[in-house]
């Protein structure tokens, strides 16, 4: 009898304290809807249609408008969104993806088979991604209503990767097919996606406006960074595009934002005292490229391209490109670790090895005869300007002599597509690669601004026609060891190191994720 | 010399004092290497960002380098800009000034042509300029003198047209002088005064429009030490290291504003009536 | 007068057909290629060439000349490469915050200037002479760029007293539109106030030494009246000459501080349009400065015949 009154209470108890705990949990939930989010972005963009760009601030905006038939997770790891699910068959031909039903879109219309198939014939014709696939690719076809077929004329082993792909612009997503219609090929004004937000306004070198999209439909899944459920608790989120990284910062301090992209690494130490400010250190993100134009004496010889390795000492470069050491680290490969795709030992023997004796024996080698070097580089970017003065005091140290060239953005990217006129060129990349093919765009024959053209570069080639075709994850991954390898062989470029940029937030803004790209679904302000 | 001998009989306070501060910038920038022993333009990156101390008098930037070294070399740069763009101005502006006050038959098109330069603020066509020839000491020079070069030939236009029906000049060509000589003896000697004002004014300009320009990153190319552009670099780092922006800023104020009290003297010495024609 | 005035709107044509002239080559030559900047990092050479042909740029440079001067005759200034808009439409969105920015900063720079010119005069000789002559030195001396950049860090991110950048149009938000352009325009208005005080000071100085300035001394008049009712009517002419022939410089100089504020006006606009060569915008800018230069010289030629009713227009 007591022990049952004891139980009875100790139920009623608890079904009480759950009922006040959920309606708490039900009312904080309430409370966090609303609130206009000012985000300060650094770079402006030319126009909306990621298609149509390889700029990548144009997916990480539009991600909030459009989606993707996959998403990528928090650990790089891909999965269906606006896809239910998928299957894959015939040793990696055909691809069979049942979609979500019932997904509103920002028209009022519910998404189907043909809005997908509009977009992704769109994709394959324009979009960078969707080129590099359309040679393999055969066709694609509507199953019914809700179902997709994807066909390949060979396999393929990259294709869901790079649908989701997060960088550049190679993101497949989904857009309404009226205007798909509409537009063609030409650039995009008009946006209906199924995103959580939708387009409200865009005033070019201004801002870009977004309103929450009221019959939003999430998904699902369990949430992790750009894959599963996506809450639009803000109603308006503004990306103000502000130039200036002094200006960037001092609108947080004064709340007039409650984010900014990209801020001065050096005042780290100063946002951690403020409690206002929270610091978002971005990892991996970016890795220095210094790309050798290798059909230019004495770069057009392997030896002299390796002795630029030897010749500088990346850690002291890491000093003078990014300043505090919590901001960079060493890495020799080009995945990161933790990456599934990662080489721990890319590049032994010859990455971080300062040898400057060595250096000089090896451009002896290549029979280099003292002419200056030419670096070339952009002004705007922090790593690219300092690594490229730091780069020269380096190697004028051991008496390379060096011509620096820094100009304007459309001087550099003229300059250095002309096949002579510089040696070296920094550049910043873009870290987070969700699979090792994308390095394709950039390595082999004549690819992007290498010139690079000799036995090597075609055995390079060849290792990325055979890491297309293999399926297998533990054979692609020797491949992709040998591609490595052969990188630091005949080093037609190489990374210097891996660097974080220094996002700052407002301590009102909630469950914040400090991803590859900055997103505020979920997000929510105090 | 005529100035001389008016400086001695005036003593002119604003000629003293600039004077004065010139010397001592040249000196500065001639004698850098004695005064400091840092290099402009070495790396030492583990020492970046230091604040002002015994070792660094003005601290350091973010690749290490002695931001007081800098600024002595900066100051070099920024009068070896002034100086070369003084003298382009007057050779050029010199050439197409006399051409057209002597001939009145160029006169109305090197007018109008002058008129049209000179609807341009000089810092939109030296950016353009140094935009289209890209950044360099040389470039910019040339650059510089092409948006100062019009207002020179202007003055020298109307120096020469006010003094060539003068008699003595007339007398001169009566006695069968050539044009040349004409040109060289007298008319080169009584402009002299209006053109000295300028030059004066025309090299503060273009130790301010360097700085500009390289502080827009189309000037002189780094690593090269440029007052203006390490404004530029002091401007990321301004909260952490306030050291960087002040001391760059203060040497182009004493440069130009010295220039501009010796071109004020220099007005009031030479030619007291230029004061409302001459302008900077 | 009227056959002067006819005249010197003549006389502007060949002048802006100069200016036109120079600012297609010097855009057209500028090195830097638009269409790559476009297109972003990884352009293809079949890309690069597709937008080449739908923006013009495959043709010759003096047929693209010709179209562009049959163009811009009839008021058509293209279209920017950029915001795909029409390059006026642009121009014209951007030029309230130029046009508040310059004005204010005129009328700081005339009001801060006169009164140091006059104060000086006034007390030639005397500390203040020397104080303001310190000040006017010091106002043409200063690089602008590096005046905004003291004055964000001491106003905006020190003190907070103004937002550090941006703006908000006189539309949405009324007066408060002035809290974005007083540090700019106070930056420009230093060098203004320096010019302009120079000018009234030495001018001021000619006329108190003039006959009828002694003989209205002599006759008891008040040092005061006599510098506010007669000397600086007479010095005006000096004066407007000045804020004439530099208010082309102000604009010049908005270019740089709008960049440093982050104001969207037409400078902020050329600058931008300079680093990503927006060919069009960049032609249109130099021209638009080009013309209000003219402009506003005629208006300070035809000021004197009003001020100084001796001088005879024939």
């Amino acid at each position: 009898m007591r022990k049952e009154i004891k139980i009875t209470s100790v139920v009623l108890l608890v079904l009480m304290f759950s009922l006040l705990l959920s309606g708490s949990v039900l009312a904080q939930e309430e409370e966090r809807y609303g609130g206009t989010l000012n985000a300060a972005l650094q770079m402006s963009v030319a126009h909306l249609d990621s298609d149509n760009s390889t700029d990548s601030m144009i997916t990480a905006m539009m991600n909030h408008v459009y989606e993707g038939l996959f998403e990528f997770d928090k650990n790089l790891k891909v999965h269906p969104y606006l896809a239910k699910s998928y299957q894959v068959s015939e040793g990696g031909l055909v691809y069979e993806v049942k979609l979500r039903e019932n997904v509103m879109m920002h028209n009022g219309q519910t998404m189907n088979a043909d809005d997908v198939i509009a977009s992704f014939r769109r994709w394959l014709e324009i979009n960078n991604g969707g080129k590099l696939v359309a040679p393999h690719f055969d066709q694609v076809e509507k199953i019914d209503q809700y179902n997709i077929r994807f066909t390949f004329k060979d396999p393929y082993a990259p294709f869901l990767n790079i649908l989701a792909s997060p960088v550049s612009n190679q993101k497949f997503v989904v857009r309404a097919e009226e205007v798909v219609k509409e537009f063609g090929t030409d650039i995009i004004e008009r946006h209906v996606g199924t995103g959580p937000y939708k387009y409200e306004e865009w005033v070019p070198d201004q801002k870009l406006v977004l309103t929450r999209f009221e019959d939003y439909t999430p998904s699902s899944r369990e949430s992790s960074f750009f894959a599963g459920e996506r809450i639009p608790y803000l109603d308006k989120i503004v990306f103000n595009f502000i130039p200036d990284a002094q200006v960037r910062v001092s609108g947080v301090r004064t709340g007039q934002f409650q984010f900014a992209e990209e801020v001065p690494r050096e005042q780290y130490q100063i946002f951690k005292r403020n409690e206002n400010i929270k610091n978002e250190i971005i990892y991996p993100d970016r890795m220095s490229m210094l790309i050798f134009n290798s059909s230019e004496a004495p770069f057009d010889n392997k030896y002299a391209r390796r002795a630029i390795a030897y010749a500088l000492d990346f850690e002291e470069l890491g000093y003078a490109m990014i300043g505090d050491t919590q901001f960079w680290r060493l890495e020799s490969a080009l995945h990161e670790e933790g990456n599934p795709w990662h080489v721990p030992d890319a590049g032994e023997g010859i990455y971080g090895v300062y040898d400057p004796e060595k250096a000089k024996q090896l451009l002896e080698q290549a029979g280099y005869n003292g002419q200056p070097l030419v670096i070339l580089s952009g002004q705007d970017n922090q790593m690219e300007r300092q690594g490229a003065i730091a780069i020269q005091d380096q190697l004028e140290k051991i008496g390379i002599e060096v011509e620096l060239q820094l100009f304007d953005r459309p001087t550099v990217v003229e300059k250095r597509s002309k096949p002579d006129g510089w040696h070296m060129h920094l550049s910043p990349f873009i870290k987070v690669v969700p699979d090792p093919q994308i390095h394709q765009g950039w390595t082999g024959t004549n690819k992007w601004i290498t010139n690079w053209d000799s036995k090597d570069s075609r055995q390079m080639d060849q290792i990325f026609a055979e890491m297309l075709r293999e399926v297998d994850y533990e054979q692609r991954y020797k491949i992709v060891e040998r591609m490595q390898a052969e990188l630091w062989d005949s080093v037609p470029y190489f990374n210097i190191l891996d660097y974080s940029r220094l996002h700052i937030r407002r301590t009102e803004l909630k469950n914040f994720k400090s991803g590859w790209q900055p997103f505020f679904w979920n997000t929510y302000l105090e | 010399m005529l100035f001389l001998k008016k400086y001695n009989k005036y003593k002119h306070p604003y000629i003293t004092t600039s004077i004065i501060i010139l010397i001592i910038l040249i000196f500065l920038s001639l004698f850098a290497p004695v005064i400091t022993d840092y290099s402009p333009v070495r790396n030492h990156p583990r020492d970046r960002l230091q604040p002002p101390s015994r070792k660094h008098l003005l601290g350091t930037d973010q690749f290490g380098r002695d931001v007081f070294t800098r600024i002595l070399y900066g100051i070099r740069a920024s009068m070896q800009v002034g100086l070369a763009v003084v003298i382009l101005t007057m050779i050029t502006g010199g050439i197409v000034g006399i051409a057209a006050g002597f001939y009145p038959r160029i006169d109305k098109v090197v007018m109008r042509f002058l008129d049209a330069m000179m609807a341009f603020p000089g810092i939109i066509i030296a950016i353009s300029l140094a935009a289209i020839w890209g950044a360099g000491k040389f470039n910019i020079i040339l650059a510089l003198s092409f948006a100062y070069f019009p207002r020179m030939a202007r003055i020298v236009r109307s120096s020469v047209i006010s003094i060539k029906d003068l008699d003595y000049v007339e007398s001169a060509r009566a006695a069968g002088a050539r044009d040349s000589r004409i040109i060289l003896k007298h008319i080169l000697k009584n402009s002299a005064s209006p053109i000295m004002v300028q030059a004066t004014f025309n090299f503060a300009l273009a130790i301010l429009d360097e700085a500009a320009l390289s502080f827009l990153g189309v000037g002189i190319m780094p690593p090269t030490p440029s007052l203006g552009a390490m404004v530029t670099d002091a401007r990321s780092y301004m909260v952490v290291a306030p050291w960087m922006i002040l001391a760059p800023g203060i040497m182009i104020i004493l440069a130009v504003l010295s220039l501009n009290l010796l071109g004020d003297g220099l007005r009031d010495l030479l030619d007291p009536h230029l004061k409302n024609t001459i302008k900077n | 007068m009227r056959n002067y005035i006819i005249k010197r709107l003549l006389l502007l044509i060949p002048i802006i057909f100069i200016v036109a002239v120079i600012a297609f080559f010097i855009t057209n030559l500028m090195p830097g290629d638009p269409v790559r900047v476009i297109l972003g990092n990884m352009a293809t050479e079949s890309e690069v060439a597709r937008l080449e042909q739908s923006l013009g740029l495959d043709q010759p440079l003096i047929v693209r000349f010709f179209k562009w001067l049959s163009n811009i005759m009839r008021g058509n200034f293209g279209e920017s490469f950029y915001l795909h808009a029409p390059v006026s439409e642009v121009l014209l969105q951007r030029i309230q915050p130029t046009f508040l920015i310059a004005v204010l900063a005129e009328i700081l720079g005339i009001t801060g200037g006169m009164l140091l010119g006059i104060l000086a005069a006034a007390k030639h000789r005397k500390f203040l002479d020397q104080f303001s002559i310190t000040i006017s030195l010091f106002g043409i001396s200063v690089p602008s760029f590096w005046l905004a950049l003291i004055l964000m860090y001491l106003f905006s991110v020190r003190l907070g007293w103004f937002p550090v950048s941006g703006y908000e149009s006189f539309a949405e938000a009324g007066l408060g539109t002035f809290r974005y352009i007083i540090l700019p325009a106070v930056t420009l208005a230093f060098m203004q106030a320096g010019l302009i005080a120079r000018m009234t000071r030495s001018a001021m100085l000619d006329t108190l030494k003039q006959d009828y300035i002694r003989t209205a001394k002599s006759k008891g008049l008040s040092t005061k009246s006599i510098v506010f009712k007669h000397a600086l009517k007479n010095s005006m002419m000096p004066v407007i000459t000045v804020i004439g022939h530099n208010f082309a410089v102000l604009l010049g100089g908005t270019w740089i501080v709008e960049t440093i504020f982050v104001i969207p006006g037409t400078g902020f606009m050329a600058i931008n349009a300079i680093m990503r060569r927006d060919i069009p915008i960049i032609q249109a800018s130099i021209i638009f400065v080009a013309v209000i230069y003219v402009i506003l010289n005629l208006f300070v030629d035809l000021s004197y015949a009003f001020l100084n009713p001796k001088i005879r227009y024939n």
